[in-house]
């Protein structure tokens, strides 16, 4: 089997100003990965480049060995997709939402299910606008595992969360990877990425600045912790990519 | 692909009868209004405002709620989320298209209710031209709604050209105003809203005016429509 997700040259310019610059990045399938940069890194446009809803300008994307937009259709039956705004209608109930989500496949899993082991069984007549903040995320994530997917993404998964419910969220993530399926996530928090990361990428002004296992990372910049090695890329002038 | 529609309709049934706004203006509106002329104004001037209040639900919902919703729904990330699904958000498009329809179709059936069998208004022309009058005025004023969603960049837009369109072609076309009162110039001036054009043909039905003097309103109305959903269609914009 190949990889879960391959990205080759990918180029993306707005108005004249490159976000994403010759990004070259693969997952392989049962990986966690993480996307990390600062914001304005470009992080949001190579998901969306990613997943087919941004035309890039340049460069080519595989998901599961098929193309976001042509293939898009089959390709989604297989993967689940957590984006930073939720896109829910105004008034949905947490119920609604499911077995809306659920119609749209082919083969489902069962939604009630995944309600009760995220926690949320209790909520299926309450609107969604009524969740707090890390119970919407947990239903964020149980929308994408709805299509039973063997790749999801999770952008800025944590962002907004206290730290019990972000810790919450962490032990569903790592859940998933024990399950088999293959996690892309974008964040800014580095303990988070420490934490549930195989392997990282960081992304600078469009490009990728330093690649590895948030070990090897931090052992490579000899600092104590990823947050500080992560300062320093972002940090440094040059944006060659240390190998 | 007939599943995940099925349940999106559904969903947006659902969520539209929760809706207080379109509720009030798209179906209670137009039922009060109906009743009060008919109860206020002779037989002869009944008639000619059966025309004009049975496309208030029309202008409610094509005018409002499809653009609005639309804008919403792009404003939200809900038609961005359909697009990592195997299902396409046009899914959710055409759902609301039916939504709204439903919404003129309970409007425009009370009202006539109302004034046929309640206060004894007679089409002239036959049920059958009024019903293709109808719906030829509906898909033209959709079509602007449709277009205004399609191009608005952002809720903000949306909400302010939708109301730009609404509040005159309401106001100033006989949909809820009787037409026949207004001073000559402004007549003169509300000629040009296809509103005004749509209840022409709407009048020359209940009444039974000659076809042949009502070729310029059903042309107008159709470039109308056509121009609209080509444009719409065209330069949809998802995000």
């Amino acid at each position: 089997m190949g990889d879960a997700v391959r990205i080759e040259g990918l180029r993306k310019a707005y108005g004249g100003l490159a976000a994403v610059d010759g990004v070259e990045l693969s997952v392989a399938r049962g990986e966690i990965f993480g996307l990390l940069g600062p914001n304005g890194a470009g992080k949001t446009t190579t998901i969306e480049c990613a997943l087919g809803t941004r035309k890039p300008d340049a460069g080519k994307v595989e998901l599961l060995g098929l193309d976001p937009v042509l293939d898009r259709r089959r390709l989604f039956e297989r993967v689940g997709v957590q984006f930073q705004e939720a896109g829910y209608q105004d008034k949905i109930r947490v119920g609604e939402l499911c077995s809306l989500t659920a119609a749209l496949y082919r083969r489902p899993a069962d939604w009630r299910a995944l309600l009760e082991r995220f926690g949320l069984g209790g909520k299926r007549r309450a609107p969604v606008s009524a969740l707090s903040g890390g119970q919407r995320q947990r239903l964020a994530i149980a929308l994408a595992l709805i299509p039973g997917p063997e790749l999801v993404f999770l952008d800025e998964l944590t962002t907004g969360l206290d730290p019990k419910a972000r810790r919450e969220v962490w032990a569903l993530v790592k859940g998933l990877k024990a399950e088999g399926v293959t996690v892309f996530l974008s964040s800014h928090y580095m303990d988070e990425v420490e934490f549930l990361c195989d392997r990282i990428a960081i992304l600078k002004g469009g490009k990728i600045v330093a690649r590895g296992s948030p070990a090897e990372l931090v052992e490579r910049e000899g600092t104590r912790n990823l947050e500080e090695a992560f300062l320093r890329y972002i940090d440094k002038d040059s944006e060659e990519e240390a190998v | 692909m007939m599943k995940a529609f099925r349940a999106v309709l559904a969903t947006e049934l659902a969520l539209a009868a929760r809706n207080p706004d379109m509720l009030l203006f798209g179906i209670a509106f137009p039922i009060g209004l109906m009743l009060l002329l008919g109860f206020v104004s002779v037989p002869e001037a009944l008639r000619l405002d059966f025309g004009g209040v049975v496309c208030f639900g029309v202008c409610a919902a094509g005018l409002m709620g499809l653009p609005l919703t639309i804008s919403d729904y792009r404003h939200r990330k809900v038609l961005k989320r359909f697009r990592v699904t195997p299902a396409s958000p046009a899914l959710l498009l055409g759902a609301q298209l039916i939504v709204q329809c439903a919404y003129v179709a309970i409007s425009a059936g009370a009202v006539a209710l109302i004034a046929l069998a309640g206060f004894g208004v007679r089409i002239e022309g036959g049920a059958g031209r009024f019903v293709a009058s109808f719906i030829l005025v509906q898909a033209s004023i959709f079509g602007i709604g449709a277009l205004v969603g399609a191009l608005s960049p952002n809720a903000k837009v949306s909400n302010a050209v939708a109301s730009a369109l609404y509040f005159p072609m309401i106001l100033l076309s006989g949909a809820t105003i009787p037409f026949e009162i207004f001073p000559r110039a402004l007549q003169a001036a509300a000629q040009v809203l296809p509103v005004t054009q749509g209840i022409r043909l709407l009048k020359g039905a209940v009444l039974g005016t000659p076809l042949s003097e009502l070729a310029v309103p059903a042309i107008v109305l159709s470039v109308i429509a056509a121009a609209a959903y080509s444009i719409a269609i065209a330069k949809f914009k998802w995000e």
